[in-house]
């Protein structure tokens, strides 16, 4: 049944599509190449201002730290700030070990693989793929943590390196088909500020369905290589 | 019923008079014009500030229109390719050409599963075929879990707006609708309204077998779907559930993922007047080797349900072209005088107007190309340059040309066309006006009355009344003298 409704769609598209559409007059409008938006200069610092900037005005917050001791120390407090015996659970593997063992509350999912109840988890640790400057926006993929640990528990803290801030949204894009040349990973996500809604008379409110919180902890470039 | 700005309840056929009746209900609803100019009036700030992130919008709009453009001329060549790509990345991919197929694929999915209940993320692919009617009748419980759909669902109200579902109600509305349905301690305060609905949806999520989505575009060259949201519902949907099941209407085809870099800012641009939404996911596949979680099967149905029609049009076929950002109808006097439920259609507003005809037949769906002023409003911010209302002309053409209008207005034209070709009728009607006025005046001028069936006139407005010399009086008399 489907293969016949295949041919018959496909062969329907084929004889609309043979007779052809007039020409719109924007068609010959020359086209201005180049981005879409105003970009900050290629350099960590001016990618890592500019991406504060944008994920703080959508109400996520931003932490760099100068060392790995550094970044201890801050998750140390993050955990502390949580109501006593939340269990926060890292997706991040075994990269992560350096800096999150023997940190209280704090439960690294080694091996990758193992069944994980992220529904009980006060908050998720993941890394990312890459960090948007011009917009804030995190990427996030399967391959790397997977899909429930960035979107069930209602605190998502993203670990990254310096090293990942990319200008913009098409740099994001190709880097993970270069990082992925044979297959991408089944699922990846562009985070751009907590989960929201405005159904209600547009009035915002944080937290409709994904992670009400949203933290970045942004580590010296190559700290986790 | 609580609520304002929705269709009555009255079901009239044809869709023509539902049309009339409801339009003339909503206009004159003031509770819903307030609420909708609240809502409008924040949307059209936000968009004003997110297009002004654009260097240059105008030129965006172009380069996104000519590529959704080589993705409908060449749609059958990316359909082909989008298949092959998500075979590789071991999805399925099904053919619907109806909305009772798409309908018993997914049935015969989760049957297969033996599910009992699944999770929805908005979609109005699944609107449109009245999915949740069929899971219903087949003892599926579907739940809506993006929260405006959540709240039309308990309502047992279609969504107002596509984009926006509940777009017409008010916190008032909404804290009725919670304290009937769910049995709850009031509130009025959207935050706590909205944790309401996060917590009774928590298990839903957690305990569904399978969960159906819609898709914002199928990008060609990774086989994958992209899906665009805030709340993360449909991230839920896609990632907790052993089954994800999409369904896409086939013009969604974006050609490559580079693409997108320029399409989710455009599409969050013009229909939220956000920079970005909060969630843009690509799907392309089960749970790979390595991954530590995500459904085992993933399901894509490609339906097409009328849009070959439209396709197989050539002077409309760029309305395919569409990415459902809800922007025309956000413009729209009409839209904004008679809400979205009086359209009574899966797609509201001027882009409804235009498809509707196309997927559900021009005879009973050709008021709605009338119902617009053609102020041009819709194709000015459409992000992918459809001609819009241009098409709302054609429709009507075509409709004359099909012998679609009614007989008194084949005959209204016929008699102006007589009067406008001979000066002695011409001259004829006008004396006959001037007399006829002064009856009309004496006898029926405060009842507004005019005989069936060119009462329609006189229904909101007053006859204008007729000058007592012609022109062309005048100018025999006045005129050679200036």
């Amino acid at each position: 049944m489907s293969d016949a409704s295949r041919e018959a769609i496909l062969n329907c598209v084929r004889r609309a599509l043979s007779a052809p559409s007039e020409k719109p007059a924007w068609l010959g409008h020359p086209e201005t190449p180049g981005p879409f938006f105003s970009l900050p200069e290629p350099t960590i610092s001016a990618c890592r201002d500019r991406f504060r900037e944008e994920l703080t005005s959508l109400f996520g917050e931003f932490h760099e730290a100068k060392s790995m001791a550094d970044a201890r120390t801050w998750l140390a407090t993050f955990s502390q700030s949580l109501p006593p015996s939340s269990k926060i659970l890292s997706a991040g593997g075994a990269s992560l070990d350096p800096l999150l063992t023997g940190l209280e509350n704090i439960v690294p999912i080694n091996p990758a693989g193992s069944s994980v109840d992220w529904a009980k988890a006060a908050a998720g640790i993941t890394l990312c793929e890459s960090l948007v400057a011009e917009s804030g926006t995190i990427a996030v993929s399967a391959a790397q943590t997977g899909r429930a640990g960035s979107i069930l528990p209602p605190i998502h803290l993203v670990v990254a390196t310096a090293d990942q801030l990319v200008p913009d949204l098409d740099t994001s894009l190709a880097r993970l088909r270069e990082r992925y040349p044979d297959a991408l990973p089944s699922t990846m996500s562009w985070i751009t500020g907590p989960s929201r809604t405005g159904d209600i008379e547009k009035i915002l409110v944080l937290g409709a369905h994904g992670p009400k919180r949203l933290l970045v902890l942004l580590l010296p470039a190559g700290s986790l290589d | 019923m609580s609520g304002t700005g929705h269709a009555s309840l009255t079901i009239i056929e044809p869709p023509a008079e539902q049309f009339q009746h409801d339009a003339h209900d909503v206009a004159g609803d003031l509770t819903h014009r307030r609420v909708l100019r609240k809502a409008l009036g924040s949307y059209d700030a936000a968009f004003k500030k997110a297009k002004g992130r654009f260097l240059d919008h105008d030129d965006a709009k172009r380069r996104a229109a000519r590529i959704k453009r080589d993705a409908v001329e060449h749609l059958s060549d990316y359909l082909e390719e989008f298949e092959r790509n998500v075979h590789r990345n071991g999805g399925q991919v099904h053919w619907a050409q109806t909305a009772d197929e798409a309908t018993q694929i997914i049935l015969s999915i989760a049957k297969n599963a033996g599910v009992t209940h699944v999770v929805k993320s908005k979609s109005m692919a699944t609107e449109e075929i009245h999915l949740n009617d069929s899971f219903e009748k087949a003892g599926i419980e579907p739940i809506e879990t993006d929260l405006g759909e959540y709240i039309c669902q308990l309502r047992g109200e279609p969504p107002y707006h596509f984009v926006t579902p509940v777009m017409h109600l008010t916190k008032r509305d909404i804290a009725d609708t919670f304290e009937e349905k769910l049995h709850i301690e009031r509130t009025e305060v959207a935050e706590e309204l909205t944790m309401i609905a996060r917590e009774k949806l928590r298990d839903a999520f957690t305990t569904s077998l399978m969960g159906v989505t819609g898709g914002n575009f199928l990008v060609a060259d990774v086989g994958m779907i992209a899906i665009t949201e805030n709340e993360g519902n449909a991230r839920l949907c896609f990632s907790l559930p052993d089954i994800h099941v999409a369904l896409v209407g086939i013009e969604k085809v974006l050609p490559r993922m580079a693409d997108l870099a320029l399409f989710w800012p455009l599409l969050a641009t013009s229909g939220t007047g956000q920079h970005l939404t909060c969630y843009n996911s690509l799907i392309g596949g089960p749970r790979q080797g390595a991954e530590t979680d995500g459904p085992r099967e993933f399901h894509v149905i490609l339906m097409d349900n009328g849009r070959t029609r439209l396709l197989a049009d050539p002077e409309q076929r760029d309305a395919a072209q569409c990415i459902r950002c809800g922007a025309c109808l956000n413009v729209c006097p009409i839209f904004k005088n008679v809400g979205g439920h009086t359209y009574g259609t899966t797609y509201q507003g001027p882009i409804g107007a235009v498809i509707t005809p196309h997927l559900r037949g021009l005879k009973e769906w050709k008021h709605l190309p009338y119902a617009s002023s053609l102020c041009g409003n819709c194709t000015e911010v459409c992000p992918v340059k459809i001609d819009i209302h241009h098409h709302l002309l054609h429709h009507r053409r075509n409709a004359v040309a099909q012998g679609l209008n009614t007989w008194t207005e084949r005959l209204s034209f016929q008699m102006w066309r007589l009067g406008m070709k001979s000066v002695l009728a011409y001259r004829l009607v006008g004396a006959m006006s001037r007399i006829g006025q002064f009856f009309y005046r004496l006898f029926w001028l405060d009842q507004g009355w005019l005989p069936t069936p060119i009462d329609g006139w006189t229904k909101s407005r007053d006859l204008p009344e007729i000058a007592s010399q012609s022109f062309r009086d005048w100018w025999r008399k006045e005129g050679s003298s200036l």
